[in-house]
C-alpha cells in the first residue's frame, strides 16, 4: 500500500451542521494532490479534520499506517504533518525568525534546513527580524509555507496558497510549491485552477462534503463537461 | 382554546372570567396560598399570628420575597439580556444604606426615602452601566467588581462613620412604627409580599414588550440587532437601571427588616447569592431565580444552624458544584434527568 | 505608538506635577512608596493579564493566591505545626482524586457511590477536627519554644484522617472520570509521589518544626518565599487543569466559577486561620536592625531598617519588595522575549490553533502559564507580609487594584500591566500622602483629612476615566 493518507468514511459536524457526509480518498506517496471544489464543498474542513482542529465523528484517518482520529492536534503535527492554513494564519506580532524558529520539532531544525528555505524563498532572509506583521501579504503567504518546511514533514496540507494575492505572487508561490512536490508530497486545495493546472499530478474532486471523482489531473482538465459541472469553469 | 370550542363573542361576562380563572388557576392558588399562609402557620402552630412560630416563619419568608426580587433583578440582567455583571451587590447594599441614612440622620418620611432609593438607585446604575457598557463580556464582570469594590472599601471608611458607622455598619436604623417589622410583622410581610408580586409583573410586562425582545435580540445576536437599527448601548443600560432599581428596592427593605445596612451587603458575597440563587434557580426565567432564592434562603438558615461559621465555607464549595455540574440549575437539571427519563431516545441527548 | 499621548500626561501628572509642587524629599519617598505598592501590583497583574492573553479567562481567584501564599508563607516561618498536620490531608486529596481518574475507566464505580464516598469521607477525615488548637499557637517567637505537645493530635488519629482524605479524592477522581491513556503513567507517577509527600511530613512532623523554628531568620524567611510561591503554583497548575479545563467551551461559568473559588479562599482562610488579622512577618536581618542608614552601604553593612532618602527615612524592607517586583518584571520579559516557551505563548495569545497545528501541546502552556502567573501572585503575597500582614480581606483588596491596573495597561499586554500596576502604584502612594497631609484649596481655613480607605477606593476614579477615554486601554486591543 503506496498511500500517505487515506481517509475512510469521514463525517465532520460543525456544531449541528453535517459538513463532512463520508469523505473518503487515498493519496498517493510522492504526489502532488488537488483537493478541489466549489465554495462549501468542505475543502478546509477536510484539512482542518486531518489535523484534528474539527474532530471527526466518524471514519478513520490514516497517515503512514498510523490513525490520527481522536489524537490531539499537537501530537498529529508532530507525526510529520505541515498545515499551511487558509488566511496564512502566520503570527503577525512575532519576527519572521520567531515565527519559523516555533516550527522547530527539534532543536537545530531551522538551522538546517534554512538554506533550502531561502533558496525558495529568498524575501524571507531579508526581512528576518521583521514583525511578520509588516510582511506584504505574498510574503506572509511564503512565511507560512516556509514555517511547514521548518520541521522534517512527511506530507504538507496546504489550503489557497494563491488567495488575495497578485497574479505575479501567485506565480512565485507556486512556484515555489512546483519544488516542493519533489521533496514531500503536497494534499493542496485551491481555487485558482489556472494556477495548479501543470502542478498537480492527481485531482480529487469534492462536492456537498463527499467526494465525487478522482484521478489523474489530466483527465479532468480534460473533460470540459466535469470542469463546468463541478467547478463552473469553461476552460 | 379548541377544547373549549366557543367562538370569543359569544362568551358572556362570567364565562370570560371563568376563563380567565381557569387559566391562571394555579397562579391564584399560589397567590391565596401566600396572602393566607401566616393564618394557616398560626393554626398549624396553635399560635397566634404575631407571635413565637408563626412569627419567626414570617420573618424567614420575608427575608425569602426580598432575595428572590434580589436575585429576579439579577436575573434581568444575567439570563434576559447576557450582562454579566459582577457588581450587583452594590445596587442591594447601596438601597439599604441610602435608606437607613435618610431615616436615621435625616428623618426623612418613608415614602420619601424609598423614592430617593429609586432615584439613587436609577442614577447609581445609569453610571455603573455608562461606564462598565464600554467593555464587554467578562472584562465588563471585572469593571463592575471593581465599582462594586470600591463602594464596599468606601462604606468602611472611618471618614463617614458619623453617617454609615464605617467597619460597624449602620445600626438602628428607626423604622416608622406602623411598619415596625419587630411590632407589625405582619404588616410588613403583607408589604414584602405585594412588593414581590408587583416586582415580578413588572419585570414580566418588561420581559413580554418590545424591549424586552430587544434585549434578548442582543443576547442572542447583538450584529443582528444592531442591524436592525437598535441602540445596543441604551437598551443594555435601560437593563442595568431597571435591574438596578428593582435590587436598590430589595435591600432597601432588607434594611427595613434588620434595622441595619452593613458593609457587608456591598461586598462580593452578596453578588455571590445572586449569581448563587440564579444558577440555581434556571438562568433566563423569571421564576426560577425566585424558587431559587426560597431555597437558598431556607436552605442557609438551616445550615447556618447546623454549621455556624463553616457555612459559608459550604456555601461557597455548593456554589462552585453548581457551576461546574448544573449549567442549567437545579431545576433544569431535574428537568434533563425526567426528560431523559421518559423520552425514547434515552442517553442520545447532548 | 497608539497609547503614547494620554500615557505621557499621566506620566507628567503622576511624577512630573508633584516633583514641582512637593519638595524634593517628599517627592522621592512618595515614589518609592509608589514604587513599592507597584512591585506587589505587577506581581498579581502580570499573571491575571498572562493568563487572560492566553486564555481568555479573567482569574477572579488571582487575589485569594496572592492571599494564599501569604498565609502558606507565614505558617511556614511562625507556625509550621498548623501545615504539618493540614497539608497532608489535603496531599492525601490530590493522590486519591489523581488514581481515582487513573481508575476510573476499569472500574466504573456508580456515580452514587461515588458521590456519597466523596462527601462521607471528607466529612469522615475531618470529624471532630479541632483547628483552633493548631491555629491559636500562630504565633510562636522568632526560633522560639515549640509549642505545647496537646495542640496537635496523635500520628495515628492524623494518619486515619489521612486516610480518609485519600478514599475522598479517590471517589471524587472516580467521579470525574478517567485521564488519557497517555497521561496514565504521569498521574501514576505524580499521585504517589503526592501520597508519598504527605507520609514523609507526617512521619517527620516533629522533626522538621523543630527544624524550621531552630533556623536563623533569614532561612526560615526563604523557605517562607519558597514554599508560598511553590504553592501557589501548584495550586493554580491543579485549578486549570480540573476546574477551570472542562470549562473552556463555556466561558461564562468559567468567570463564575474563578469567581466562587475566590470566595472560597477567603472562607478557608478563615476557617483555617481565623478571621482575625495577623501582625507582619518578622523581616530578614538584611532590613531588621533598629537603625537609621545614611547610605546604602551603612544599611548593607548593618542591616538597617531604614535608610535616608533625602532626609526622610525610607524602610528598606520595602526596597526588597520593588527589587523582587522589577526582577520578576525583567524575568518574564526577557523569558517571553527570547526562550522558546515565551515565542509559543506571545504565538498562542495571537492565535492558539496554530500553535497546536505546529505540534506545540497548548493545553500544557495553559497549565504551565496558569501555575507561573499563581505563583507569582503567590510570591507577592509572601513578600508583602512582612510589610503588611495579613487578613482574609487581602487578596480581593490586590485583585482590585490588579484589576485597575489591567484595565488601565489593556488586558492581555505584558507591558501594559506593568505599565498599568505602576501607575495604580504611584496613584495611591500620591493619594495616602494627600489623605495624611489633607487637601487644601485655596480659600479653605483649613485642609480636609481623609482616611486612607478614600485613597483605596478612588483608583476606581482612573479606572472609570480610561474607560471613558480609551476603553481597551492604554496598549491593549482586546476588550473580551
Amino acid at each position: 500500500m503506496d498511500a500517505v493518507l487515506e481517509l475512510r468514511d469521514v463525517h465532520t459536524f460543525i456544531g449541528s451542521f453535517h459538513i463532512l457526509k463520508g469523505v473518503s480518498f487515498a493519496m498517493r506517496a510522492g504526489s502532488l494532490t488537488a483537493l478541489l471544489g466549489r465554495n462549501g464543498a468542505g475543502k478546509t474542513t477536510t484539512l482542518r479534520t486531518i489535523m484534528g482542529l474539527w474532530p471527526a465523528a466518524q471514519g478513520s484517518i490514516r497517515f503512514l499506517g498510523e490513525e490520527l482520529r481522536g489524537r490531539p492536534t499537537h501530537e498529529i503535527a508532530a507525526l510529520g504533518i505541515g498545515y499551511v492554513p487558509e488566511h496564512r494564519a502566520i503570527f503577525r506580532g512575532l519576527t519572521v525568525e520567531e515565527n519559523l524558529k516555533l516550527a522547530e520539532r527539534r532543536r537545530g531544525d531551522l538551522a538546517r534546513r534554512a538554506e533550502w528555505i531561502f533558496s525558495l524563498f529568498p524575501d524571507l532572509k531579508a526581512a528576518l527580524k521583521k514583525p511578520a506583521g509588516l510582511l506584504s501579504g505574498g510574503q506572509q503567504q511564503m512565511l507560512a509555507i516556509a514555517r511547514a518546511l521548518v520541521p522534517e514533514n512527511r506530507l504538507l496540507l496546504i489550503d489557497e496558497p494563491s488567495e488575495g494575492l497578485a497574479p505575479m505572487l501567485v506565480e512565485h508561490v507556486m512556484a515555489a510549491i512546483h519544488r516542493l512536490r519533489e521533496e514531500v508530497p503536497i494534499l493542496l486545495v485551491e481555487q485558482n485552477l489556472h494556477a495548479i493546472r501543470h502542478l498537480a499530478d492527481h485531482y480529487i474532486l469534492m462536492e456537498d462534503g463527499r467526494v465525487v471523482r478522482s484521478g489523474p489531473m489530466a483527465e479532468l482538465l480534460g473533460n470540459r463537461e466535469w470542469l463546468q459541472r463541478y467547478l463552473g469553469v469553461t476552460a | 382554546m379548541e377544547r373549549i370550542g366557543i367562538r370569543q363573542e359569544a362568551l358572556s361576562r362570567g364565562s370570560v372570567f371563568r376563563l380567565w380563572i381557569r387559566r391562571y388557576r394555579i397562579w391564584l392558588a399560589g397567590l391565596v396560598l401566600l396572602i393566607g399562609l401566616p393564618f394557616l402557620l398560626s393554626g398549624i402552630f396553635g399560635e397566634p399570628v404575631e407571635s413565637g412560630w408563626p412569627r419567626f416563619l414570617q420573618g424567614l419568608l420575608i427575608r425569602v420575597y426580598l432575595m428572590a426580587v434580589y436575585a429576579l433583578s439579577y436575573d434581568l440582567l444575567m439570563g434576559y439580556t447576557g450582562i454579566l455583571s459582577f457588581g450587583h451587590a452594590l445596587f442591594f447594599g447601596g438601597g439599604a444604606y441610602v435608606i437607613g441614612i435618610l431615616l436615621k440622620h435625616f428623618q426623612t418620611p418613608l415614602l420619601v426615602a424609598l423614592l430617593a432609593v429609586i432615584l439613587f438607585a436609577l442614577g447609581i446604575s445609569g453610571l455603573v452601566g455608562a461606564l462598565s457598557l464600554r467593555v464587554r463580556g467578562v472584562y465588563l464582570a471585572m469593571v463592575t467588581l471593581a465599582l462594586a469594590q470600591a463602594a464596599f472599601i468606601l462604606s468602611e471608611a472611618a471618614d463617614f462613620r458619623q453617617y454609615t458607622g464605617a467597619e460597624d455598619g449602620l445600626q438602628g436604623i428607626p423604622v416608622p412604627a406602623w411598619l415596625d417589622p419587630a411590632e407589625h410583622r405582619l404588616r410588613f410581610y403583607y408589604l414584602t409580599l405585594f412588593f414581590i408580586l408587583g416586582a415580578y409583573f413588572l419585570a414580566r410586562r418588561l420581559v413580554n414588550s418590545p424591549t424586552g425582545r430587544v434585549w434578548a435580540a442582543l443576547r442572542e445576536n447583538e450584529e443582528r440587532a444592531v442591524a436592525l437599527g437598535y441602540s445596543p448601548f441604551a437598551f443594555r443600560l435601560l437593563a442595568f437601571m431597571f435591574s438596578g432599581m428593582l435590587a436598590a428596592l430589595a435591600g432597601a427593605l432588607n434594611a427595613l427588616l434588620n434595622k441595619n445596612a452593613t458593609p457587608s451587603l456591598l461586598s462580593v458575597n452578596t453578588t455571590i447569592q445572586a449569581l448563587l440563587m440564579t444558577l440555581v434557580g434556571g438562568v433566563g426565567t423569571l421564576s426560577g431565580p425566585m424558587f431559587g432564592a426560597g431555597l437558598l434562603e431556607l436552605a442557609g438558615y438551616l445550615f447556618n444552624r447546623a454549621f455556624g461559621p463553616l457555612w459559608f465555607l459550604l456555601f461557597g464549595l455548593f456554589y462552585v458544584i453548581v457551576v461546574l455540574a448544573f449549567p442549567h440549575g437545579l431545576a433544569g437539571a431535574w428537568q434533563q434527568a425526567r426528560a431523559l427519563h421518559r423520552g425514547p431516545s434515552r442517553g442520545s441527548a447532548p | 505608538m497608539r497609547g503614547t499621548w494620554p500615557l505621557i500626561l499621566i506620566l507628567f501628572a503622576l511624577i512630573g506635577l508633584p516633583a514641582i509642587f512637593l519638595p524634593m524629599s517628599v517627592w522621592a519617598s512618595v515614589m518609592l512608596s509608589g514604587l513599592t505598592l507597584a512591585a506587589l501590583f505587577f506581581l498579581v497583574a502580570s499573571g491575571l493579564s498572562l493568563i487572560f492573553g492566553l486564555m481568555d479567562v479573567i482569574n477572579f481567584a488571582h487575589g485569594t493566591l496572592f492571599m494564599l501564599g501569604a498565609y502558606i508563607g507565614w505558617t511556614v516561618y511562625q507556625n509550621p505545626r498548623l501545615l504539618l498536620n493540614v497539608a497532608p490531608l489535603f496531599l492525601a486529596l490530590g493522590a486519591g482524586i489523581g488514581f481515582g481518574r487513573v481508575t476510573a475507566g476499569a472500574l466504573s464505580v456508580p456515580r452514587a457511590i461515588s458521590g456519597f464516598g466523596l462527601v462521607g469521607f471528607g466529612a469522615l477525615a475531618f470529624w471532630n477536627h479541632n483547628l483552633g488548637k493548631l491555629v491559636a499557637f500562630g504565633s510562636t517567637v522568632p526560633g522560639g519554644a515549640i509549642p505545647t505537645p496537646l495542640a496537635q493530635e496523635p500520628l495515628g488519629l492524623v494518619f486515619a484522617r489521612m486516610a480518609a482524605m485519600g478514599l475522598a479524592g479517590l471517589c471524587g477522581g472516580w467521579r470525574m472520570g478517567g485521564t488519557r491513556s497517555e497521561d496514565r503513567y504521569r498521574s501514576w507517577g505524580m499521585s504517589a509521589g503526592l501520597l508519598l509527600l504527605g507520609i514523609l511530613m507526617l512521619s517527620g512532623r516533629e522533626l522538621i518544626e523543630r527544624w524550621i523554628l531552630e533556623s536563623p531568620g533569614d532561612l526560615r524567611f526563604l523557605l517562607a518565599v519558597l514554599a508560598g510561591t511553590l504553592a501557589g503554583g501548584a495550586l493554580g497548575a491543579w485549578m486549570e487543569a480540573t476546574l477551570i479545563r472542562p470549562l473552556y467551551a463555556r466561558p461564562i461559568y468559567q468567570v463564575l466559577l474563578t469567581l466562587g473559588l475566590s470566595y472560597v479562599g477567603v472562607e478557608l482562610v478563615r476557617v483555617v486561620w481565623g478571621p482575625g488579622n495577623y501582625t507582619p512577618l518578622p523581616r530578614p536581618s538584611l532590613f531588621a536592625m533598629p537603625c537609621l542608614a545614611s547610605s546604602i552601604g551603612e544599611w548593607l553593612s548593618q542591616g538597617c531598617a531604614s535608610l535616608n532618602v533625602l532626609g526622610r527615612p525610607f524602610p528598606t524592607y520595602r526596597l526588597l519588595i520593588i527589587g523582587v517586583g522589577v526582577a520578576m518584571w525583567a524575568g518574564i520579559g526577557l523569558l517571553l522575549r527570547w526562550t522558546r516557551i515565551g515565542i509559543a505563548v506571545r504565538a498562542a495569545v495571537e492565535d492558539r490553533e496554530m500553535v497546536e497545528a505546529l505540534g506545540i501541546p497548548v493545553r500544557r502552556l495553559f497549565t504551565g502559564v496558569f501555575a507561573m502567573g499563581s505563583a507569582l501572585a503567590a510570591l507577592g503575597g509572601v513578600v508583602a507580609t512582612p510589610f503588611l500582614g495579613l487578613s482574609p480581606a487581602m487578596g480581593l483588596e490586590f485583585l482590585l487594584q490588579a484589576f485597575i491596573a489591567v484595565i488601565i495597561g489593556g488586558m492581555g499586554h505584558y507591558g501594559g500591566a506593568a505599565m498599568g500596576a505602576f501607575l495604580v502604584g504611584l496613584a495611591r502612594a500620591f493619594g495616602d500622602y494627600l489623605v495624611t497631609v489633607g487637601i487644601a484649596l485655596p480659600g479653605m481655613a483649613e485642609a480636609i483629612h481623609f482616611s486612607p480607605a478614600i485613597a483605596r477606593a478612588s483608583t476606581v476614579l482612573i479606572m472609570a476615566a480610561i474607560l471613558l477615554l480609551r476603553p481597551s486601554g492604554l496598549f491593549g486591543q482586546k476588550t473580551g
